[in-house]
């Protein structure tokens, strides 16, 4: 009796929301809070971000300025609250980047085999094979720094991996009934791919891309903090500790809270990350968590 | 076994040219508009211009600047910086040795502290023990090496001052001081790290402790430490060495911002410092050697990867 009303009818089983346990949970209430930050950052932020002047310099935390103001007087809460967005967009931006032209590639190479196959997979491995930052910052020297040029190097860094993933799953498919039927029937390599191919790859490609969101989270902020991010004034993490060196020996709190910020932003996308993972991948329930 | 060498250090040569062109790509698109007019100042006349040209082989043919840089190269000429006028060779030779020892120390911290980690969490997996060592290393790989080195330079600043020494003196003048210097950036760069290695020994290792071979020695009454570290843990670790490049592309990454935080005289921020210079003669001695070292790294496990495993000169 019990297996029939589990069951249920299709529409509910749909609907269901589909992260069980507190931690996965809790990092998904984490993330939208961050991206309510992002989208109504200025309204929510107490001062303007870049105000200089808005408080005394370097003032410890406060009424007034709830974590303090930076070495320009700026409040640390508002610039938080400003990095939120471009931490999510850099994120997004260069995942969705890599998911696009990595599955683009994957397919390509794995569907359409031989020569493609052969030529695609060495230039996958060639940029495997080459330092991840050190290939993002060279593309940021010549393409000159900003939130979205950091956003596609890092993008351009993490192709590979969804390539890989893409190809793999792609082989696997191709190997079905269902493709030869597909072919039998006359219809169109492009057709196949799209139809058979892509649907069928999906759930590994999810993994990835909730997996890839907190690498790219951080790799961005690495470069911010390295001088390619954003331009100055307006917040990053990345930039806003790295600006704040100076002051760190003697007033911690003005690195320690966007670090903290970030961090937590960070592990929420990782939790996701491991949230989707157990979710989709079929292997690692057997394996107690591996 | 030959075949598998031959094949092996082909493939890193090959990657290595292509990565040479890149590498001198960037440099010529990191150059002002014209370097020659910029280096001439305004005030040059147009033979001055044409003489600097002619000096730097920017007249020529870029294929062939190209050939000549690779030729150079070989050879262990990176050319002359025409901004700050030192031989490319000195100043990689200065810096080399700093990013060398910061990776080769961070990678033996994050093994050293990794891999342990790893073998105690895949035996106790899924129990209470297996979740208070996990989190903390959740945390600490959401720590990226710019936030975890801020952290070490204030701790060492404040409360280790004995155990750090701000100036870098090179390890051939005075190790210990030079070790005094290192011992937290290496902290820095290898403990983000050492997670990722403890991830990867784990899920290899429960995969290893399942299997009969592990029944059989546990039956017969072999010492529960000496099946996970010496029997278990040789098979598990194949995988965990492949996944290495991997690490090796984290340590360079760690060294850009660890050798910014420190202000250590290394690669890292040798490149860093020539983009912001606009040094597109430096950067490319830099960065060519930055990831040539990476490549050999890569190499050398390729290579180390049959002595632990020989099924892999089978496949």
């Amino acid at each position: 009796m019990s297996s029939v009303t589990a069951q249920g009818t299709p529409v509910t089983r749909r609907l269901r929301w589909p992260f069980r346990g507190i931690i996965a949970n809790f990092a998904i209430l984490v993330i939208l809070a961050y991206l309510v930050l992002a989208v109504l950052g200025p309204v929510l932020a107490p001062y303007g971000p870049n105000d200089i002047g808005a408080g005394p310099q370097l003032s410890t935390p406060s009424a007034a300025h709830w974590l303090g103001t930076d070495g320009l007087g700026r409040d640390v809460f508002s610039r938080i609250i400003a990095a939120t967005r471009p931490a999510l967009l850099a994120a997004v931006i260069a995942v969705v980047f890599a998911l696009v032209l990595g599955t683009a590639i994957g397919i390509a190479s794995g569907f359409l085999g031989r020569f493609w196959d052969s030529a695609l997979s060495r230039i996958v491995d060639l940029l495997f094979a080459i330092p991840e930052y050190l290939l993002a910052i060279l593309v940021l020297a010549v393409m000159g720094s900003g939130l979205v040029n950091a956003s596609l190097a890092i993008g351009l860094v993490v192709i590979p991996r969804f390539a890989r993933i893409a190809r793999g799953s792609t082989i696997e498919v191709n190997q079905r009934h269902y493709i030869d039927a597909a072919r039998l029937c006359g219809r169109s390599r492009i057709w196949i791919m799209r139809r058979h191919i892509l649907p069928n790859i999906a759930s590994p490609l999810v993994i990835m891309t909730a997996i890839n969101l907190s690498t790219a989270e951080a790799a961005y902020a690495a470069l911010s903090f390295l001088g390619f991010g954003s331009t100055p004034p307006d917040s990053d993490f990345g930039s806003m500790i790295s600006s704040s060196q100076q002051y760190f020996l003697t007033h911690p709190w003005i690195v320690a809270f966007p670090a903290i910020a970030f961090v937590i932003l960070v592990v929420a996308f990782n939790l996701l990350g491991d949230a989707m993972r157990d979710r989709l991948d079929p292997r690692s329930r057997t394996t107690a968590g591996a | 076994m030959i075949r598998y060498v031959g094949k092996k250090v082909l493939g890193a040569a090959a990657v290595l040219f292509v990565l040479s062109a890149l590498v001198f790509m960037a440099g010529r698109g990191l150059a002002p508009g014209n370097p020659a007019m910029t280096l001439a100042g305004p005030k040059a006349s147009p033979a001055d211009i044409a003489a600097i040209e002619h000096k730097l082989g920017l007249d020529k043919p870029v294929w062939q600047q190209y050939l000549d840089w690779l030729g150079n190269a070989l050879h262990g000429d990176f050319g002359v910086s025409p901004i700050s006028g030192q031989a490319n060779i000195e100043v990689i030779g200065q810096q080399a040795p700093v990013s060398f020892e910061l990776a080769v120390l961070g990678l033996v911290i994050a093994v050293v502290l990794g891999v342990p980690v790893g073998v105690m969490t895949a035996s106790r997996a899924g129990t209470a023990a297996d979740w208070t060592m996990r989190i903390p290393l959740l945390v600490i790989f959401a720590f990226p090496a710019f936030v975890s080195g801020s952290i070490a330079l204030y701790l060492a600043t404040h409360y280790l001052t004995n155990l750090y020494s701000a100036s870098y003196i090179p390890l051939s003048q005075a190790p210990l001081a030079n070790l005094q210097a290192m011992l937290l950036p290496a902290l820095a760069v290898g403990i983000p790290t050492a997670p990722l290695v403890a991830q990867m020994t784990r899920s290899s290792m429960i995969e290893t402790l399942a299997q009969p071979h592990i029944a059989t020695a546990r039956t017969n009454g072999i010492a529960e430490w000496r099946i996970k570290y010496q029997y278990a843990l040789r098979a598990a670790l194949p995988p965990v060495l492949t996944l290495i490049g991997f690490i090796f592309g984290l340590l360079v990454g760690g060294l850009f911002i660890v050798e910014k935080i420190f202000s250590l005289p290394g690669l890292g921020r040798g490149v860093l410092d020539s983009i912001t210079n606009r040094d597109f003669v430096q950067v490319t001695g830099q960065a060519l050697v930055l990831a040539a070292a990476f490549i050999i790294g890569n190499l050398i496990v390729d290579l180390v990867l049959p002595l632990v495993d020989r099924r892999i000169l089978r496949r």
